[in-house]
């Protein structure tokens, strides 16, 4: 198992792989590519990082024993090395990535906008996303964070967020789905409810909460101002017929939901218009009819049986009608009146009544007067219509009660005319139930409110009201039972003057048609009794739900338990468990203030309060009973949307779920736990850049143009969030002056390491910013340019001399920032010692590498121990092991590196994973079988061509029925089809159905790309039958419907001459054959040092015989000079364990004092001959790889007098004699080391990379001897890179002085009176100074082995400064361009033991992707060669980058297919035309143009587009 | 709530308006403050340069009274603040647990001032929004450095005066320079370093569009208000930037009839600014 798929885990799972084994790789993000795939260049080639990796992403996603783990964690690793149990958490995705096929769709609808994590928070992403475009696995995911507080608040779990993101983008017919999916009235609860999502709104924290109830207002007015379209009748898929009791938004709800379940519904409702309180409660100025009646009209044309006017008087005729269910949803319409005396006075009216009876008169329904139905009361509203006006007008009303309903009935009292309205209640001002708007707006009105007040009587002069009787409450409270606690104050009575009373204190249902009989329960508080989880009422069958339940609430509980008890019917029909089950939820998103802080400050949020609608005026109000709130304008509808935090990230709008065509999304997704077995593990999981948020000096989140150095890399990189366009945030401007910070987060209190990678990547930045724009003057600050690794100081020398890199030696404390211009001030020391102002556009911060949260919690899971600085805990002589036996790791984890070494410790820990389970090795792989190959190459081409619709990637821009056609009609063509996603894997099914069916010898895919695509369709059709080069691709997306996505119709031309093409050149592709040939199972290394001795053993224990040969008598290298590691590690003793291992192994074989004579053949099967001596006999070894690790030495200084005194001694001299005979330092006084004797200067353009370390190292010895002695350290930069800096600063705290001199002014040593005297001139104090030491110790430079007749040899290049120089930089480090060839240790760059013994290991690993083999694949797209036209001019010679190509025995150029890399460079050149690159023929690219020239003429005469 | 004060010499003396203030909103926040008994001076200005040993005795017997009254003390100078922190941290010379061991906290005014429960007050009690008063807020080098004294989080971009003043309902203006040195200490012997600190704290003020600084520190408020004048004749400017207390301010903004006294105290008058912005 390998763990991270960053570079590093995804180079250890393909050797892995590659050489026997099955991987599991584990990744905690939705795709793999790790920093990498985030980086824009790549120093010091300046490659691109993206093109380098991408091969490797592609190769790790395809590859058929690497099973990705997306999404997903390691829990708990249980068993030992060779038998791990590993139990793996897998997040929800909430896209199934089997279906997925990455066309993008679901984030083209996503609503929801999120800061992008690729992007380093500059750019914005979609919900749904795909990490970045190039994302292996090609699919997207969803980002979830929770549930919004808003959903949560809603008793429906209305999906706020998500229908807010879609007004925002100005989708209202989306918005409205998404609203009533949960709730059928949004026009009503827009105005009417009491909007708690607004209560809990994390705004709240901000500003003000949303404007939710008037943003979905707003959507319903948007879409009701369209002519309404009825649905279509839903299909029945059940028999069951469910009866509901009343047409309010309770049983409407039920009634929704069972219909679209399939049931046949009938509602009945005693009143002659359905909408229950909501038509007949609600008066007309707060919710106007209309709204009502066209969401209840949507409901009823889904094909319900309303009967209006259809009272229930006895529950039983109902279930008699053979009804299976019954629902009673009556709500609470009877009003009550107190038990006070003069309440049967006439002018004493009931608030329901009142409302109702102005309701249905404003609707046209007039006063009748026959008395109610007889035997019954179903849902309590069948008194007859009076017309209340007449009561009213003119009169002074007294409205009982402070709620709600009272405020309606108060106004509603004033828009009939009356001459005066008041309100008393019960509570206080701050306890009274209404809403305080409400009571605001009433007030406006004129109405006077009373409060605290208790009730006593009903004035009565003759028989007409005449004031009513209160007192003064002091004190109120309902317990929990519901009763009411009063105290009054004595003596406080008093009259309210009124000739009206309305009581409005409350209502009840009506449940006459429930007589005792029925056997439905009811309860003391007159309501029915259910069971609150299933709504069940006594009676079976029988379900109520809504105030009937409840007593009065609001309109969303009611809907909310329509839903639940439609649900509820729906399993009790179904038979099936009546109590709900849950699925598990999300938990609530609280965001904190500090988050938002610093959201803020980043600038994501805004601070804004809400947008306010103003009410219309009051005098236009009190006439009318027009609505009073005019609701929002477009623009502010959509204002107010964008201040959403969208806090749930995903809001489960569903639109994805809705637009996908592969049934590819599902929100329901759960956590889901694995336990997997495994052998070994590996642990890549990589590191995080520092926030450097924390140290505020630097304003990074505050100040806009101060940025990390991974957003600057984005800001370069073209796929970035500015197109590679340099700008800087504040302005978008061109920064023209640059500054780079360095060690922000390294080598400070809290980060005493180096990071290792900081000062190269500011540099090669710098560099790339400077040839985007040549204006751009970068200036990078700080303490030590730490360029030691291979090319690295050329670079850096490149970086000042060529592109003008200024480079300032002073570590800043603090970024000042201009409020007008929002440039940058930053203080420093120059050269010249003189404090310095300067003014900067841009800062980047060089970031330093942390290890993440996430791997501390991992490393704990697993149990590995880790440093003190949370890496993993490992020895400097065995690098890659973990504190826990079968566990390995690489990468930054280990510590901070840089990519090359992390790929070559990913291949190292590779190595020793696979070490412990060699004899298991190729018995877990899969194999692929495939049919035999059809021989076509006699058959007249029949081409099939697939045109990709990309869901709407191509379909939506291109007509593709028409260029289906046009391919159909073409020369050739005997099929032609279009798919939806032609990628999708039915797709692969259908068309070798088709190769099948039509006879097809050639297959075209018109599509996206085949750099992702190609290989899926070459397996297809090799699984068909066909031989896989008989495919042909015609790129119709990314290069015609995406960049041509405004022009469809020349968009579709383009398609058609892009398949024309493709078609043309298919009818010449032919079948390339592929050659199998033996590998000779064992491996040839060449040097006998510490890399080649662990090669060597590597090899051998992974169960290969080895060759190792040595020229020198003895083995051991460098080594032998050796003998502590800076750690205190003894290094003899590991050399004498090391020696003892490789001579007694019984599969080694070790020829020393051995010359290499000749080497011939390629990978698999090589031939080397050697000369051996003492007596020079001639061996001839036969080998599959070979491994070069032929090491490097210390040079012998030239300069300082070395050789003239036996005081001055390179390290190397010195370590010895401080091993050997320790006392003499004792005898020490002063010793002083200059560094860079030979490394950085014009005959050694390199760093020497060991000598600081090796300074450090025997500074501390001499120290740790005799404290008493002075040691000073000359040196120009210290490089201590990554962990080597805590030893740096311990010998800083044992007293070494380390003092800087120029380059340009070196050291002088000479001896004066047999003293040695060394002056330097110190750039700080300005001043030179001077030493007698009594030792000088020269750091001398590593110098690599001659390896200049054993390159030609084996023709492998080497660098100009004599190392031998891989395949790649950054990503084949041990690697040679020529197969089975590989590089260790010091032959490829000075290095440290531990470095050399990862690149050992890696090589190792590498070696056995090859001897893991029985067989190797060689041939297809390679050059071959026509002798009869060859002249032997010997270009193809001299041009082929791989040195393939040989003049042979017959005097014509012989290409060997087992090396030939296909490249296609010596068919270009040869002059002859004797050669030709197979699959890529010159007749081929000719028939391409032929037919796009063809096209070009049709443009020119008009016929074509 | 009760806490313990000590409000040094300055708030007895060149900065009475700053103690006026504190006790004024403290009353109308219902917080009761009890001086320290018998306080003495903290040995900021000289003790601390020239005897070591006097300076910690001269904290130690404050908090020693502080702990006798057994609540947190809390203190509105800067100096002050940060002698008794430094020595709350160790009380080396009395071998005493350090003050704070024993459950009385040291607080800044400001400190105790931005505490959740009293902003919420603060809210609460607002009458007169500052609004359109645009400030900078400038902490000075004592209230949150060194971090190892003070403890606090944010030393190298504070952000409780800002807070304060945006919930006062003025516009706090960010920028670089409210940690920056006024000069304070050196104000007698080497007043040219101090003019030349105090005016870059003018120009970066007024850079930044402050029309006043907000202070929280009896020597910086001394220092930036006293000094216009002189600068402004030597270099030839106009400096005339009202220097508040942010308790001042608090003051003002809760609608406290004194404010306009306070006020008076300062060389520079803030009265035409207030003005302007209704807020008089």
């Amino acid at each position: 198992m390998v763990v991270g798929g960053g570079v590093g885990g995804m180079q250890a799972a393909l050797d892995l792989a590659n050489s026997g084994f099955k991987v599991y790789l584990v990744e905690e993000t939705t795709a793999i590519g790790g920093r990498m795939a985030q980086l824009d260049k790549t120093f010091p080639t300046n490659d691109c990082s993206m093109c380098t990796i991408s091969p490797k992403l592609v190769e790790t996603g395809r590859h058929l024993n690497i099973q990705l783990m997306m999404d997903s964690e390691v829990m708990k690793v249980d068993g030992q090395a060779g038998n791990f149990k590993v139990t793996v958490r897998h997040k929800p995705r909430y896209i199934d990535i089997s279906k997925c096929t990455g066309c993008s769709e679901c984030a083209q609808v996503c609503p929801i906008i999120t800061p992008s994590r690729f992007d380093e928070g500059m750019a914005q992403q979609r919900a749904a996303y795909k990490l970045y475009p190039q994302a292996v696995p090609n699919a997207y995911a969803i980002e979830k964070r929770g549930i919004p507080p808003c959903r949560d608040a809603c008793p429906t779990g209305q999906r706020a967020q998500g229908y807010i993101a879609l007004i925002r983008e100005g989708r209202y017919e989306d918005a409205m789905r998404v609203i009533k999916e949960d709730n059928p009235f949004p026009g009503i609860c827009g105005r009417i409810c009491n909007h708690r999502c607004e209560d809990d709104c994390n705004r709240n924290l901000v500003d003000q909460p949303l404007s939710i109830a008037n943003l979905k207002r707003f959507v319903t007015d948007q879409v009701y101002n369209q002519p309404y379209i009825p649905p279509d009748p839903l299909p029945y898929q059940f028999g069951e017929k469910v009866a509901i009791i009343g047409a309010g938004p309770c049983g409407l709800t039920a009634a929704k939901d069972l219909r679209k379940l399939g049931y046949p519904i009938t509602i009945f409702e005693a009143l002659p218009v359905a909408g229950g309180m909501l038509r007949v409660g609600v008066p007309d100025y707060r919710l106007p009819p209309l709204i009502v009646d066209r969401e209840v009209r949507e409901i009823i044309d889904l094909g319900i049986d309303l009967r209006l006017n259809s009272p229930v008087n006895n529950l039983d005729d109902v279930m008699k009608e053979g009804f299976k269910a019954v629902l009673i949803a009556v709500g609470a319409h009877e009003g009550r009146k107190l038990p006070i005396p003069g309440t049967d006075l006439p002018e004493v009216l009931i608030n329901t009544k009142f409302l109702r009876d102005v309701s249905l008169i404003n609707l046209g329904i007039h006063p009748h007067p026959s008395p109610p139905p007889s035997g019954g009361n179903g849902g309590g509203v069948q008194s007859p219509i009076q017309d209340p006006k007449a009561d009213i007008q003119n009169r002074h009303v007294l409205v009982l009660g402070g709620g709600n309903v009272a405020i309606d009935c108060a106004r509603t009292a004033v828009r009939l005319g009356a001459a005066k309205v008041d309100m008393a209640c019960l509570e206080s001002r701050e306890k009274m139930p209404a809403h305080p708007d409400e009571v605001k707006e009433a007030e406006e009105e004129g109405i006077t409110v009373y409060t605290s007040r208790s009730f006593k009587r009903i004035l009565d002069k003759n028989r007409h009201v005449a004031g009513v009787e209160a007192v003064k409450v002091t004190f109120m409270e309902f317990d929990p039972e519901g009763r009411l606690n009063l105290e009054t104050e004595e003596g406080s009575e008093h009259v309210l003057p009124c000739e009206v009373v309305i009581f409005a204190i409350g209502q009840r249902a009506g449940l006459a048609f429930i007589p005792e009989s029925a056997g439905v329960g009811v309860t003391r508080m007159s309501t029915i009794a259910v069971n609150p989880n299933t709504f069940a009422a006594t009676r079976p069958g029988v379900f109520a739900a809504g105030d009937v339940t409840t007593g009065t609430s609001y309109v969303v509980e009611a809907v909310a338990s329509g839903h639940k008890s439609a649900a509820s019917i729906h399993r009790y029909l179904r038979g099936e468990e009546l109590e709900p089950t849950l699925p598990p939820e999300l938990p609530v998103v609280k965001l904190t203030k500090e988050e938002l802080q610093e959201r803020i400050a980043s600038g994501d949020v805004r601070v804004a309060p809400r947008l306010r609608i103003e009410p219309r005026p009051v005098s236009q109000r009190k006439s009318s009973f027009a609505e009073v709130s005019p609701g929002y304008t477009e623009e502010e509808a959509k204002a107010e949307a964008a201040r959403c935090l969208a806090c749930g990230i995903c809001s489960e709008c569903l639109c994805c779920y809705y637009k996908c065509g592969l049934s590819a999304i599902n929100h329901n997704m759960v956590e889901t736990q694995e336990e997997v077995q495994v052998g070994s593990i590996i642990l890549s999981p990589g590191y995080e850049v520092y926030n450097a948020r924390l140290s505020q000096e630097y304003g990074l989140g505050r100040y806009p143009n101060v940025l990390n150095a991974l957003q600057f890399e984005r800001i370069l990189s073209a796929s970035g969030p500015t197109m590679g366009h340099v700008k800087r945030p504040s302005d978008s401007q061109l920064p023209r002056k640059i500054a780079f910070l360095q060690c922000v987060g390294s080598r400070d209190q809290n980060h005493p390491y180096c990071s290792a990678v900081c000062c190269m990547y500011a540099t090669k930045e710098a560099i790339i910013a400077k040839e985007h724009e040549k204006e751009i003057q970068p200036t990078i600050f700080f303490i030590d340019i730490r360029a030691y690794g291979k090319g690295f100081d050329s670079y850096y020398e490149r970086a000042k001399k060529e592109y003008g890199v200024r480079y300032v030696r002073c570590a800043i404390s603090r970024v000042v920032e201009d409020p007008q211009t929002k440039n940058l001030w930053i203080t420093y020391i120059d050269d010249a010692g003189e404090i310095k102002e300067e003014e900067f556009d841009l800062v980047v911060l060089s970031v330093g590498m942390v290890p993440s949260a996430s791997t501390k919690e991992l490393a704990k899971n697993v149990g590995i121990e880790l440093d003190a600085y949370g890496f993993a805990k490992t020895d400097s002589l065995a690098p890659l092991a973990t504190s826990r036996s079968g566990m390995f790791v690489c990468g930054v984890f280990q510590g901070p590196k840089d990519i090359p070494e992390t790929v070559a410790q990913a291949s190292g820990a590779a190595a020793a994973a696979s070490e412990i389970l060699s004899e298991v090795r190729g018995t877990m792989v899969a194999r692929k079988e495939y049919p035999e190959e059809k021989d076509v190459r006699e058959e007249e081409p029949r081409i099939g061509v697939f045109v990709c619709r990309c869901g709407n990637n191509i379909g939506g821009v291109v007509n593709v029925p028409g260029v289906k056609d046009y391919a159909a009609s073409l020369g050739n063509v005997v099929y032609a089809e279009e798919n939806l996603y032609t990628c999708s894997q039915d797709t692969q099914e259908k068309i070798k159905k088709a190769v099948e069916e039509h006879k097809l010898n050639r297959v075209i895919v018109a599509s996206c790309s085949p750099r992702t695509h190609e290989p899926l369709f070459q397996e297809t059709i090799r699984e068909a039958g066909l031989n896989r080069y008989l495919f042909e691709m015609a790129n119709i997306r990314d290069q015609c419907s995406w960049v041509h996505m405004h022009e469809k119709e020349m968009a579709t031309s383009k398609a058609r001459d892009l398949v024309r093409m493709a078609v043309a050149n298919a009818r010449l592709i032919r079948p390339l054959e592929e050659l199998t040939k033996g590998v000779t199972k064992k491996g040839l290394v060449i040097g006998g040092g510490l890399s080649g001795m662990t090669a060597a053993l590597g090899l051998a224990e992974q169960g290969f015989e080895v060759f190792l040969v040595e020229k020198e008598g003895e083995l051991g290298g460098n080594l032998r000079h050796l003998y502590t590691t800076l750690e205190g590690k003894d290094v003899q003793e590991y050399l004498e364990y090391l020696k003892s291992q490789v001579t007694k192994h019984p599969r080694i074989q070790v020829f020393t004092n051995a010359v290499i004579t000749d080497f011939s053949g390629y990978v698999g099967n090589f031939k080397t001959s050697l000369m051996v001596g003492p007596r020079m006999f001639t061996r001839e070894l036969e080998h599959g790889v070979t491994v070069l690790a032929t090491g490097g030495e210390e040079l012998k200084p030239k300069e300082y007098l070395y050789g003239a005194d036996k005081r001055i001694l390179t390290q190397l001299e010195l370590e010895r004699n401080l091993a050997t005979d320790g006392k003499k330092a004792d005898e020490l006084k002063e010793v002083v080391m200059i560094q860079c004797v030979g490394s950085r200067n014009e005959e050694r353009p390199y760093c020497s990379r060991v000598c600081c370390a090796e300074a450090v190292k025997n500074a501390l010895t001499i120290k740790s001897l005799n404290p008493e002695a002075r040691v000073v350290i000359l040196y120009r930069d210290m490089r201590m890179y990554s962990l080597l800096e805590e030893h740096y600063a311990r010998a800083r705290k044992a007293g070494v002085r380390f003092l800087r001199y120029e380059e340009e002014r070196k050291p002088e040593v000479f001896i004066r009176d047999g003293q040695l005297r060394v002056t330097v001139y110190n750039p700080v104090l300005r001043e030179n100074l001077s030493y007698h030491p009594d030792l000088l110790v020269l750091s001398a430079a590593t110098i690599p082995a001659d390896t200049a007749e054993l390159a030609s040899m084996l023709k492998v290049p080497r660098t100009a400064d004599g190392f031998f120089l891989e395949a790649h930089m950054k990503l084949r480090p041990v690697d040679f361009a020529s197969e089975g060839i590989y590089l260790c240790g010091m032959a490829h760059s000075p290095k440290m033991i531990d470095e050399s013994l990862s690149q050992a290991s890696a090589a190792v690993s590498r070696a056995c992707t090859i001897l893991a083999k029985d067989q190797i694949q060689v041939g297809g797209v390679v050059s071959v060669v026509d002798p009869e036209k060859c002249a032997a001019c010997l270009t193809c010679v001299r041009v082929c980058p791989y040195n393939v190509p040989v003049i042979n025995k017959e005097g014509v150029a012989e290409i060997e297919v087992a090396m030939c890399q296909g490249c296609g460079i010596c068919a270009s050149e040869c002059p002859g035309k004797a050669i030709k690159l197979q699959h890529f023929t010159d007749e081929q690219i000719m028939a391409k143009c032929d037919v796009l020239l063809e096209v070009l003429s049709d443009v020119l005469k008009g016929e074509a587009v | 709530m009760k806490v313990s004060y000590y409000p040094g010499c300055a708030l007895h003396g060149t900065a009475l308006e700053y103690d006026e203030s504190t006790r004024a909103v403290s009353q109308m926040l219902e917080v009761e403050l009890c001086e320290l008994p018998d306080w003495n001076c903290c040995g900021a200005s000289s003790a601390h340069a020239t005897d070591e040993s006097l300076a910690e005795k001269l904290v130690s017997r404050n908090l020693k009274i502080a702990q006798e009254q057994g609540m947190d003390v809390v203190i509105p100078c800067a100096a002050c603040y940060s002698r008794f922190k430094a020595a709350g941290k160790e009380d080396r010379l009395s071998h005493q647990p350090p003050a704070e061991k024993q459950d009385i906290h040291i607080l800044s005014l400001l400190e105790f001032m931005s505490s959740a429960a009293l902003m919420d007050k603060i809210k609460a009690l607002k009458k007169r929004p500052l609004s359109g008063l645009k400030v900078v807020c400038y902490y000075g080098c004592l209230l949150v450095r060194p971090p190892k004294v003070t403890g606090a989080k944010n030393y190298e971009n504070p952000e409780e005066m800002d807070r304060l003043m945006t919930l006062l309902g003025a516009e706090s203006i960010p920028w670089s320079y409210k940690t920056d040195c006024c000069g304070g200490s050196l104000v007698i012997s080497r007043t040219d370093i101090v003019r030349r600190l105090t005016q870059k704290l003018y120009d970066k003020a007024l850079q930044a569009g402050a029309e006043a600084i907000v202070v929280a520190c009896p020597l910086c408020q001394s220092n930036l208000d006293s000094r216009q004048e002189e600068i402004s004749r030597e270099a030839g400017k106009n400096y005339d930037l009202p220097v508040f207390y942010f308790t001042e301010l608090i003051g003002l903004a809760m609608g406290h009839r004194d404010a306009n006294k306070w006020f008076k105290r300062h060389f520079v008058s803030p009265a035409k600014l207030l003005a302007a912005k209704g807020l008089v």
